[in-house]
């Protein structure tokens, strides 16, 4: 076996709020095509993790870093090319235009004075949001924005049905897919979740906040998936879910890991955690305490003891 | 009998009112989606609104006079037509620029401090506002330039639409449909929904917060500042103080409707415009007042989140 390659390296993580500190010295690493899962007492720091990964919660200390595949790395610049107010507006592609006609007004009629403000016009048009990003390169993701990380294949389906509660079950699948460029993968997408959770469809003109517990659950996963993202963080997928629908959400993860996708998964349900996992951590009080291949934390007395009930 | 024929005056009186107070509310109705959109993405109260409300009368007024000197109704049609068309234009963007200007100098560095500190940063940037307005065209009112006609269109009906009315009819609700168009469908209008109901999951799902706050405000000032243009061009007279007024009705009128929600600004805009007039006419102008506030308060006694707000609550 080749050794594997990282996808994502957290080292000597700190993150807290206000005076208190929650992880200590936290590092872990996602191998690429893996599923890791981080099992742990209420309270220890695990959603904590995943949103210091994911530049919700700042770190204090520490880096996460992250390495992308070649592929990740053109789609996301490509995506980035006109910026932000290109791909929500539309104004910079109008602002071309202009300048190409102004491009055209002949110096003597004032063309010395129109084609500099064609240029600066222009230049505002191209303007990206993000910094330029080139492949082979570890990215530092705790020193990019938040709201760009997804567009580095990162994605997060949050604790606590975080889905958007006034907007349509459509509307939260769409906002999922806000960085895409796409609309007919977009489109395709939507199917793919409404196939994957049919109760979806049927609440598709719904506000996300009327469904229950469990189907905004199922609205959060599908949510993150729209974003096509190469390594997928799952905080406490299977709360409020029934057991069929608990299966079925593992059965998608496994799904997706064979597609490629690599996943961070954090569980209260430990032992279902542990067997679609490769690996695991235990987190005791924002420390990793424990990590190893996870079927031996599923055998492990210690394990047994503490987190799988016996 | 007698009664009745005696009220079939006051009842063409009622119609007339409320047909005043309609108009009057559109326009509390644009100043209002202002406060209700900001405090919906970053839970300010902006204080500051009505006041650049009144900064934009002030500009527009400007316009009257700058590029053709229209400042009377015997102007020609066409000259008028342009200059309320320039008004139209610039008067937004010039109000969007400074609300976002605001924003970015005063609001965003406190965006993670406590809300009170950002809440009496606004009051101070109300003052400052103001008294730019008094140093500008001093504490006296002045007279708008009567651009548009008062003759009726409606004669025979026992009501008077002026010409003026269907002007502020013309413009507000074309700009309240586009808004709402706006903030339903497009990718930017969903992005800013979100952000004001999960910031959290906004960014995780990779909307940028600040360009959103930053796209609020410009709206929110574009708004005033069409409100700016229409109150001048129908209430004839600006002064320094006017942002305090309409903009105390404004947020009034945000909050009645559910502060945070859009269509609740609307609706909370035309009530207080109705009541307001016909509190007027049947009260008396020093009840008036008496009576939106009193109705305010007796609505958010049995509806605290005022008459459109939180239909769906948050399950947390
Ligand atoms: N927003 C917050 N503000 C303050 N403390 C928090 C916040 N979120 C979590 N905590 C605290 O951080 C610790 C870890 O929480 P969390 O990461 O949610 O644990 P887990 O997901 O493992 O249950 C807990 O002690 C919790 O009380
Ligand atoms: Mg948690």
């Amino acid at each position: 076996m080749s050794a594997p390659a990282p996808l994502l390296e957290v080292h000597n993580l700190e993150a807290g709020y206000g005076a208190i500190n929650v992880l200590h010295r936290l590092s872990l690493v996602v191998n690429a095509g893996e599923i890791v899962t981080i099992i742990g007492a209420n309270g220890a720091g695990k959603s904590t993790t995943l949103n210091a990964i994911c530049g919700v919660v700042k770190t204090r200390a520490g880096t996460v870093r992250y390495t992308p595949s070649l592929e990740v790395i053109e789609s996301f610049t490509a995506a980035n090319a006109g910026g932000w107010w290109l791909r929500n507006t539309g104004i910079p592609q109008h602002l071309e235009r202009v300048t190409r006609k102004l491009a055209r007004v002949p110096l003597a009629l004032g063309g010395f004075l129109a084609r500099p403000c064609g240029r600066a016009l222009a230049g505002f048009a191209r303007r990206g949001d993000v910094p330029r990003l080139e492949p082979d390169k570890r990215y530092t993701l705790n020193r990019i924005p938040a709201h760009l990380i997804v567009r580095l294949g990162v994605s997060q389906s949050p604790e606590g049905r975080k889905i958007f509660p006034r907007l349509t079950v459509l509307e939260n699948l769409e906002m999922g897919a806000f960085t895409r460029t796409d609309p007919d993968g977009v489109q395709a997408d939507i199917r793919k979740a409404y196939e994957m959770f049919p109760i979806l469809e049927k609440r598709k003109h719904q506000p996300g906040g009327l469904l229950s517990g469990g189907e905004q659950q199922m609205l959060a996963i599908a949510r993150a998936l729209m974003s096509r993202p190469k390594l997928l963080l799952l905080d406490e997928p299977s709360l409020g879910l029934a057991p069929q629908i608990v299966v079925q959400i593992f059965d998608i993860v496994k799904e997706l890991n064979k597609q490629g996708v690599s996943v961070l998964l954090v569980e209260q349900n430990a032992r279902m955690a542990l067997k679609v996992a490769h690996r695991g951590y235990v987190l005791e009080t924002g420390r990793i305490t424990f990590t190893d291949r996870a079927d031996a934390l599923l055998h492990d007395p210690r394990i047994r003891e503490a987190y799988l009930g016996e | 009998m007698f009664e009745l024929f005696a009220q079939s005056d006051a009842a063409g009186g009622f119609g007339q009112y409320l047909l005043l107070g309609l108009v009057l509310g559109s326009l509390y109705a644009l100043i209002a989606l202002g406060y209700t959109m900001v405090y919906g993405i970053i839970e300010l109260i902006n204080f500051a609104h009505g006041d650049l409300f009144m900064l934009g009368s002030f500009f527009a007024l400007g316009l009257a006079v700058w590029p053709m000197d229209v400042v009377t109704a015997d102007a020609p049609t066409a000259a008028i037509g342009a200059t309320v068309l320039l008004m139209l234009v610039l008067t937004p963007l010039g109000c969007a620029g400074l609300n976002v200007l605001t924003d970015r100098v005063i609001y965003k560095p406190l965006r993670t401090s406590p809300k009170l500190t950002v809440i009496v940063s606004a009051i101070g940037v109300s003052f400052i506002f103001m008294n730019v307005g008094l140093f500008w065209r001093g504490a006296t009112p002045i007279k708008f330039p009567d651009l548009i006609s008062d003759a009726n269109l409606i004669p025979g009906t026992g009501l008077r639409f002026t010409w003026k009315d269907l002007m502020v009819v013309a413009v507000t609700v074309p700009t309240m449909i586009a808004l709402t168009v706006f903030v339903k469908f497009t990718a930017l209008g969903k992005a800013m929904r979100a952000t004001a109901q999960n910031p959290a999951a906004a960014q995780l799902v990779g909307i940028n917060a600040d360009r959103v706050i930053a796209a609020t405000f410009a709206i929110g000032g574009a708004l005033a500042g069409v409100a700016a243009v229409v109150y001048g061009l129908y209430i004839k007279s600006v002064d320094y103080q006017m942002g305090f007024q309409n903009g105390l009705y404004a947020f009034t009128a945000a909050v009645l409707g559910g502060i945070g929600n859009i269509p609740g600004a609307v609706l909370g805009g035309l009530v207080i415009g109705v009541v307001g007039e016909l509190g007027k006419a049947y009260l008396g102008a020093k009840w008036s007042e008496a009576l939106i506030f009193g109705i305010l308060i007796v609505i958010l006694l049995f509806r605290p989140t005022g008459l459109l707000g939180a239909r769906t609550r948050e399950k947390v």
